[in-house]
């Protein structure tokens, strides 16, 4: 595990972490000074809530996966991929580690984010209370499912093709995920041509792991019984980007 | 590349792709995987009701820019024109310190030198974009007292819209904002957009008098009473609570101001029903 040390090192001394962690963990509580909870007292913990989960969202997708693009590019540029391969670690043992120490940063994100919810921002009622703590679990884990796999395939495609492309790749995939499949429901006639609904079908649906609706609205947790299936949506996309990730990644750069 | 190489990241795609079209079968044949996309949950948040308000600024100026009439009745202080009245209805933007240097580059960059009014397609052009972004507005936040009607304004007036639609939309977009409003039971002011959305509804079942009975015309008069009934129940309980005090004089008056307003078209409303229900064929004798 010495490139999962060396890359955790890295990453700690460049402290790029500490702004995540204040975007996460202390942003909110002052971005909700900016909405209309200053005037509307009752609205100040769905906007505290609403604000950690996006900004966990955000810095993911700016921090979390260009920092694996980065990572992924030096890696093969800078010559250490061939020296771990020399000395016996494979490719595909190199991506496992890198992912692993970029993981190991990001994993606390959603976790702050359902701390901060359940602590500073949970419903008076105790029943609800009870319910709302279950929902941030239910996201914090669908999240992590989520950008995990996003994380490995922006190191393997910046190990490719450079960190800009590794990095647009991930974020595009993310975003289109979230809000583009909804957008492409609304704009697209969907019922009148076949190919056009299969890829609306087979696109990878991340809004269900977005959490702001149902925390908004107080909709509960997600049933118990219908979480797995989303497990298995998740874990199947996950297993597609491992696979791909895997092959496109590389530890030496084209000669 | 070996065959182990392969063969690992394959079975991991096949599975992948198995659970992903299963999980994507069950989930689409559910209807879960529709849904209206909203970047960030700003849409109806407590951030999207401030980014509402900021819009009304971009608003004003696209307005300001729209104004215009005739040939000769350009305006001195904006450029714009503003047709018989003249200067009269011109609030141009102010600079705050003009002799300065930035006050200087603010008026010459802002300085409209183009004498020639907007074109008609210029003009629809500009108005389409003030709906569009009164549309957006309304989206963001939907208990808006001047964004619902601003917007409510485009859809039923021929003469500032672009894309006019039918009373039925009018009404059941009236009907949503109303719904929306009253979930509040904390804030007075959206119980107040409440009360203008249902006076819009009974206007326009006045216009079309032919498509609505008088029984629905007073169940919307009823639902007036409620929402202005709530925003009354609403504000003394901010009053006592002292949450009043968190806003602004200003919008304190502007509530004050939509209030007095809804009131009064509450009571002209009553009068047409009444007036109705004396001339109707099936006449009540609740009224």
């Amino acid at each position: 595990m010495r490139l999962f040390r060396l890359t955790t090192a890295t990453l700690f001394r460049r402290k790029s972490w500490v702004v995540c962690a204040f975007c996460v963990g202390v942003l909110p509580f002052l971005l909700v000074q900016i909405s209309s909870g200053t005037e509307n007292p009752a609205l100040l913990k769905p906007a505290l809530a609403q604000a950690t989960w996006a900004m966990t969202l955000l810095t993911s997708i700016f921090w979390g996966f260009y920092t694996a693009a980065r990572q992924g590019e030096s890696n093969a540029r800078s010559g250490l991929g061939e020296y771990f391969l020399t000395t016996g670690v494979s490719a595909g043992r190199q991506l496992f580690e890198m992912w692993l120490a970029i993981f190991t940063y990001l994993a606390p994100l959603p976790l702050i984010s359902a701390a901060i919810c359940t602590l500073a921002a949970s419903p008076a009622l105790p029943d609800e209370r009870s319910m709302w703590l279950a929902t941030n679990i239910q996201y914090a884990i669908l999240f992590l499912v989520v950008m995990a796999p996003l994380v490995a395939l922006a190191c393997a495609v910046a190990s490719r093709l450079g960190s800009i492309t590794g990095f647009m790749a991930s974020s595009a995939l993310a975003i289109y995920g979230l809000y583009g499949v909804g957008y492409l429901k609304l704009l697209g006639d969907l019922e009148g041509n076949a190919l056009a609904k299969w890829v609306w079908t087979s696109s990878p649906h991340y809004h269900f792991a977005d959490p702001t609706e149902r925390l908004r609205y107080k909709l509960g947790a997600i049933a118990w019984d219908k979480f797995p299936l989303l497990l298995a949506y998740f874990g199947g996309i996950m297993l597609v980007y491992v696979a791909l990730s895997r092959l496109v990644f590389r530890a030496r750069a084209a000669a | 590349m070996n065959l182990r190489t392969l063969m690992i990241p394959s079975v991991l795609a096949v599975t992948g792709v198995a659970l992903w079209s299963y999980g994507a079968g069950k989930l689409s044949a559910g209807g879960d995987f529709d849904f209206h996309p909203n970047p960030l949950g700003l849409k109806q948040s407590p951030y999207g009701q401030v980014i509402a308000m900021a819009v009304q600024g971009g608003i004003d100026s696209d307005w300001h820019g729209v104004e215009s009439a005739g040939k000769d009745n350009i305006c001195r202080s904006c450029g714009h024109n503003h047709g018989e009245e003249q200067d009269g209805g011109c609030t141009p933007a102010q600079i705050s310190d003009p002799d300065s240097l930035i006050g200087r580059l603010e008026a010459a960059v802002t300085e409209r030198t183009n004498s020639r009014p907007p074109t008609a397609g210029h003009k629809f052009y500009l108005r389409r974009q003030v709906e569009d972004r009164l549309r957006m507005a309304y989206d963001l936040d939907p208990s808006n007292y001047a964004n619902y009607n601003a917007y409510q304004l485009f859809l039923t007036e021929p003469a500032v819209g672009t894309r006019p639609v039918l009373t039925d939309k009018v009404i059941q977009l009236a009907r949503m904002t109303v719904d929306y409003c009253l979930k509040e039971d904390s804030d007075p002011r959206p119980a107040l957009t409440a009360a203008s959305a249902t006076a819009n509804t009974l206007q326009l079942m006045f216009q079309h008098q032919e498509n609505f009975t008088l029984d629905q015309m007073r169940q919307q008069m009823e639902m007036l009473d409620y929402t202005l009934s709530k925003h009354r129940v609403l504000t003394a309980r901010w009053q006592e609570s002292g949450d009043m005090g968190r806003i602004s004089e200003a919008r304190r008056l502007e509530m004050e101001d939509r209030l007095s307003f809804t009131t009064k078209v509450q009571e002209a409303a009553a009068k047409t029903i009444e007036r109705l229900a004396g001339t109707s064929s099936h006449i009540s004798s609740q009224f």
